[in-house]
């Protein structure tokens, strides 16, 4: 990856943390990988998006969306239980209590889910 | 674009006027969660440094349960400061969860008030104006990575750093995150750690859902021992209460000095707006009647490229003395698609910041205001890069109070470069022609004219090397069925390696925006790839409009039409031999999915 | 690659063999081609068994699944609200439910589907939350860890992690036990003893507590077995959610990792725990990666999943060589959980959604989808039938 040049004379370089643990294959079409004891520079995350990387909410922990769940609706009426992405996905037990009140399959019925404003 | 008001699950929305007021209801007779209790904790009241409440409205509004002591110090309000939008927040949870009732003209108050008198001085906010500008930049606080990164797990770091709290404040700060989501101890905050630091592969993979592994709240050891080294959130918490104390001396000067700024009259406009360019025009601000603080905005401006001409409205009110908070207002019952976030500088003669729209507020125009009194005042031209050997190059110059007569000795941009016409002059603009020598030396120069001087206006280069593209990472989110998409703007620019001919060395140029040809290339994450066919496409503007959101039965796996692709601009420049080889670059964009939870700020400015 | 919901046929399953898929151990493909070559396309359909499986759902259910027909037979209603974590005891004939807000456990009988009791430990304006529970093999009391959030007026309190021992008869709070070394966890990955006199602390350090008092009376390190072999370790999910439906009581079979400390190469191996001689058998199997390894019924195989962004595999482990005998690519998806079949012949790939794949666990080559008509909430449970209980239909 290219190194990232500040856009702007108030850019700061995005050191984001990769988070931990999701093991990442670096390598080719051999199968045995091995993984590599040092982790390369981390990749960029838009400002704002999630570095929570179980997988991930707007991209995975290498920065893109190949580890995302597929598709997002499948699994996210799990993440609206667990109230894992408080920021991006409604959490059951405090602000959205009901959101999939008329939804039973997110993957189906995805269109019935509601844009929550909290507050 | 889809309205927004499709929605919603919203809990006592602040925004459904004359909601709650007048409403001869009994109060709702709040959960037995919510009683007053005993506190049982230590620290109960506030801090010796707590700054008073005086407002009764804040008083009335928040005593039930923020009791007040004789120094008129309200638990918690009193030992914090911050900015009106993380105000705002905080009033609305209270709402939303803590069963609060206020009406949005209380509320409003409320937030007004105490973005004055506990709010971030001038020079403490200035660095994250990105924050409320809603500006996507590339930030990090280098203040101490690790904080950086556990705060910014779920939300921008810019909403941390727009806080002032007593290091007791900053703890409970943190308790207030783990009540309401309990997981964020674990994998979903990582907060706490299970165990020490650096062992085994981690458990994030499978930190959560019915699966048993997140029962444990799996990260790290399993032996799920956590003390022997400080936890993340401990450090945060320290890190945080040493570098934004609530006391500050700037607080303290500003917060004495703070006042109701001048700023009616007129203002020269100049704006910029990725890919479609310089805009400039003249502004209006007037006093609002009956509105403390409250102020009212007229302007036309003309986008320089294209030649066309906008008209805006705003109404805005100003917190803590600088920090302008404006809506659009074209039409009485406009919903201010258009928020004005800016900054008022000290001596009252400048005002800078980011006027933006869209479901992300994703558009947006980097906005300057010089005060125009009687002397001219220059706001830029629509050319930004002069070349070297050339001649009556056109250059349009910006501003007001233009006199009506103009020689070309008036209009002075440095060395080798010299104006041979004055084509045309208006009191706010004035056309020149323009010759640049062949040892012009390049470099960014001054524009003066009229005594006014603006710095740097135009480069001088000798020719283009390469362009560059921005934003180099961007961001789309897919959407338009129930969701509203995020479209990105990009922009190709020329760039110069300068004197020494090297590229990305500190004396490169940025020459300003060029014409390129736009497309898509796949951006090979994995092998077999697709994301290309399914993310959306690119227009020959730059703008490149995702596709819709939902399961995509046509792709594998049924997934999104999510993915990562690159951009690639090619440039051909005019009047280059036919033969040589065109320029390119390109940047990386992740399109990826929506948020389904909008915490933007509704009610600042209103 | 194939995502549709429709019966494979075993035609389909002998041409994929044929096309290359590598394939487990060659006797098994032999027999699986020779039954195959006997009998019509529907006799042949691999089923999981004979057992029951159980997954929760919204607002208030388990759904009970027939392991044979795969046809949703009925549910049990929870009545604590919805069922986010289940927790099956060692007997199979009972169910601790922990509710979405994890203030609320419920004891379900597995048999007669019906609630056997409630009860939560909150009260006032204190949330206890519970992050887990352990019923000892009588189910007389449980070791519960809970975290308890106080609600004062103008703000909030946690409190610490703590182990407190629940008598489930009387609904009250026993004893609190002192953290192990005095050091707060936010996990405790607990085990009883079949005996109910000994509760393990899992760990890379397994702690022993007597259950009389709960005080420790010994330790034993995985990182240090054998001279010369180096650090072992609970791997990625280790024992967190560990499945011990198919092992031995008084048996832990997981993966494990190694770090060499001649090469400092990291690898993954099968670990069984003896609990009771304190023993680690250990073997490797290849290079350390993302692999969760469940054991089968027969305890001769057991089944990895390696679930790494971009390389989802299968694999196959045999017991009695203690070697890695396959290993093969499949499509997959992010974020899957696997368990085996009551028979083992199926692996059951599930995790959130509404959906749980079935693929062979000879050849790994998909075979169906179980379609529910409400997303789940909970993990899936693969309960065999068992003598002397209730019948599951």
């Amino acid at each position: 990856m290219t190194h990232l040049k500040p856009i702007n004379r108030k850019a700061q370089r995005v050191v984001a943390e990769v988070g931990s643990g999701v093991s990442r294959t670096i390598g080719d079409a051999d199968k045995d990988v091995v993984a590599l004891q040092q982790l390369p520079a981390p990749p960029h995350f838009p400002l704002g998006c999630s570095l929570a990387f179980s997988p991930g909410w707007e991209a995975d922990s290498t920065g893109g969306t190949a580890g995302l769940c597929q598709p997002v609706e499948r699994d996210i009426f799990d993440c609206h239980l667990g109230c894992f992405w408080p920021a991006h996905v409604p959490d059951q037990l405090n602000h959205a209590p009901d959101w999939t009140g008329t939804c039973a399959t997110a993957q189906k019925d995805w269109r019935k889910l509601d844009l929550v404003f909290p507050g | 674009m889809i309205a927004r008001g499709r929605v919603l699950a919203v809990v006592f929305s602040l925004s459904v006027p004359a909601l709650i007021v007048a409403r001869a209801q009994a109060p709702v007779p709040p959960p037995a969660s919510a009683q007053p209790q005993r506190p049982q904790t230590q620290n109960q009241g506030v801090s010796d440094d707590g700054i008073p409440v005086t407002d009764p409205i804040v008083v009335r509004a928040c005593g039930s349960c923020h009791t007040r002591d004789d120094k008129q110090r309200m638990t918690r309000i009193s030992d914090r400061r911050a900015t009106p939008e993380n105000w705002e927040l905080t009033i609305r949870r209270m709402i939303s969860l803590n069963h609060v009732q206020l009406t949005p003209e209380v509320a409003r108050a409320v937030i007004k008030s105490l973005s004055d008198s506990h709010g971030l001085a001038p020079e403490e906010a200035r660095g994250i104006q990105f924050e409320a500008e809603r500006r996507l930049i590339d930030f990090t606080y280098e203040g101490d990575k690790d904080t950086n990164t556990l705060c910014s797990r779920c939300h921008s770091i810019g909403r941390v750093l727009s806080e002032r709290r007593t290091k007791d404040e900053w703890t409970r700060l943190l308790a207030m995150h783990r009540y309401y989501y309990p997981g964020i101890d674990g994998a979903s905050g990582g907060f706490r750690r299970g165990g020490p630091p650096g062992t085994g592969g981690g458990a994030a993979g499978r930190g959560r859902a019915g699966d048993q592994a997140a029962a444990r709240g799996g990260t790290g050891d399993q032996s799920g021992r956590g003390g022997e080294q400080e936890q993340p959130m401990d450090k945060a918490r320290d890190v945080l209460s040493r570098a934004f104390p609530l006391t500050s001396k700037e607080w303290t000067a500003w917060s004495a000095a703070m006042r109701t700024p001048k700023l009616a009259g007129r203002w020269a406009l100049a704006g910029y707006q990725i890919g479609r360019g310089p805009v400039f025009g003249q502004l209006t601000i007037a006093d609002r009647q009956g509105v403390a603080d409250g102020f009212t905005t007229e302007s036309k401006m003309t986008y320089s490229r294209t030649g066309e001409t906008v008209s805006h409205k705003s109404r805005a009110i100003v917190y803590t003395g600088f920090q302008w908070r404006g809506r659009s207002a074209d039409a009485p019952d406009d919903p201010g698609t258009w928020r004005e976030v800016e900054f008022i500088e000290r001596n009252g003669q400048q005002i800078t910041g980011r006027w933006f729209t869209g479901a992300y507020d994703e558009t947006g125009i980097d906005i300057t205001l010089r005060r125009v009194a009687t002397d001219p005042v220059v706001s830029g031209t629509d050319v930004s890069a002069l070349k070297t050997s050339t001649s009556n190059q056109r250059v349009r110059i910006y501003g007001a109070n233009f006199p009506a007569s103009v020689q070309p000795a008036d209009v002075d941009f440095g060395q080798g470069v010299r104006v041979s016409r004055i084509v045309s002059t208006a009191p706010d603009m004035v056309t020149v022609d323009v010759d640049v020598a062949a040892t012009a030396r390049p470099g960014p120069r001054d524009l003066s004219f009229g005594g006014s001087t603006i710095s740097p206006s135009v480069v001088v280069y000798t020719k283009i090397d390469n362009i560059k593209v921005v934003p180099v990472a961007g961001l789309a989110r897919v959407g338009g069925v129930t969701f509203p998409n995020r479209p990105e703007q990009f922009e190709a620019r020329g760039v110069s390696y300068g004197a020494d001919g090297k590229p990305n060395t500190a004396d490169d140029l940025d020459l300003g925006p060029v014409t390129v040809r736009w497309n898509l290339e796949e951006y090979t994450a994995t092998f077999r790839d697709d994301d290309i066919q399914f993310v959306g496409e690119i227009a020959q503007s730059g703008l490149f409009t995702p596709n819709v959101e939902g399961p995509n039965p046509k792709r594998s796996g049924n997934r999104n039409n999510i993915g990562d692709v690159w951009v690639v601009a090619t440039y051909n420049s005019t009047g280059a031999d036919a033969s040589a080889k065109p320029l390119k670059a390109r940047a990386h964009l992740l399109v990826t999915v929506p948020l389904y939870m909008d915490w933007d700020s509704r009610e600042v400015g209103k | 690659m194939m995502r549709s919901t429709a019966p494979a046929r075993s035609l389909a399953l002998a041409l994929a063999i044929g096309c290359g898929a590598l394939v487990a151990g060659a006797g098994l493909a032999a027999t699986n081609l020779l039954a195959q070559s006997k009998s019509a396309a529907a006799e042949n359909r691999i089923t999981g068994g004979n057992g029951t499986l159980y997954i929760g759902g919204y607002p208030n259910l388990v759904w009970i699944i027939d392991e044979a027909t795969e046809k949703v037979i009925g549910t049990i209603h929870t009545k604590g609200g919805i069922p986010r974590r289940l927790n099956l005891t060692r007997d199979k004939k009972l169910f601790y439910i922990i509710d979405a807000t994890q203030e609320v456990v419920e004891v379900v009988d597995i048999g007669t589907r019906t609630t056997l009791d409630t009860f939560k430990l909150s009260e006032g304006n204190k949330r206890v939350r519970i992050n887990s529970i352990e019923p000892d093999p009588t189910n007389r009391y449980a070791i519960l860890l809970t975290r308890t959030a106080t609600k004062l007026t103008d703000r909030v309190d946690i409190g610490p992690a703590t182990l407190q021992q629940y008598d489930l008869k009387e609904h009250k709070v026993l004893r609190t036990i002192d953290w192990p070394d005095g050091q707060e966890r936010d996990n405790a990955n607990l085990m009883f003893s079949p005996d109910g006199k000994l509760l393990y602390f899992l760990g890379n350090e397994i702690l022993i507590f007597e259950t009389g008092n709960f005080k420790q009376v010994d330790k034993w390190e995985l990182s240090n077995i054998e001279e010369g072999l180096g650090q072992v370790s609970a791997t990625f999910g280790g024992f967190g959610g560990l499945d011990t439906v198919n092992d031995e009581p008084g048996f832990l079979t997981t993966a494990l990792t190694v770090e060499d400390p001649v090469q400092h190469r990291r690898m993954i191996g099968m670990g069984r725990i003896d609990l009771n001689k304190k023993d680690l058998d250990f073997y490797t199997l290849g290079p350390a990666g993302g692999v969760t390894i469940v054991l089968a019924p027969d305890r001769q195989h057991a089944y990895g999943l390696e679930s790494a962004i971009g390389r989802y595999e299968f694999w196959t482990i045999d017991v009695a060589q203690r070697k890695l005998t396959s290993r093969a690519e499949f499509a997959g998806r992010p974020r899957m959980a696997m368990k085996t079949s009551s028979n083992g012949k199926v692996l059951y790939i599930y995790q959130a959604g509404h959906t749980i794949d079935l693929y062979d666990a000879a050849t790994y080559k998909y075979l169906r989808t179980i379609e529910l008509d409400g997303d789940v909430t909970t993990g899936f449970f693969v309960v065999p039938r068992q003598t002397g209980t209730s019948a599951t239909r």
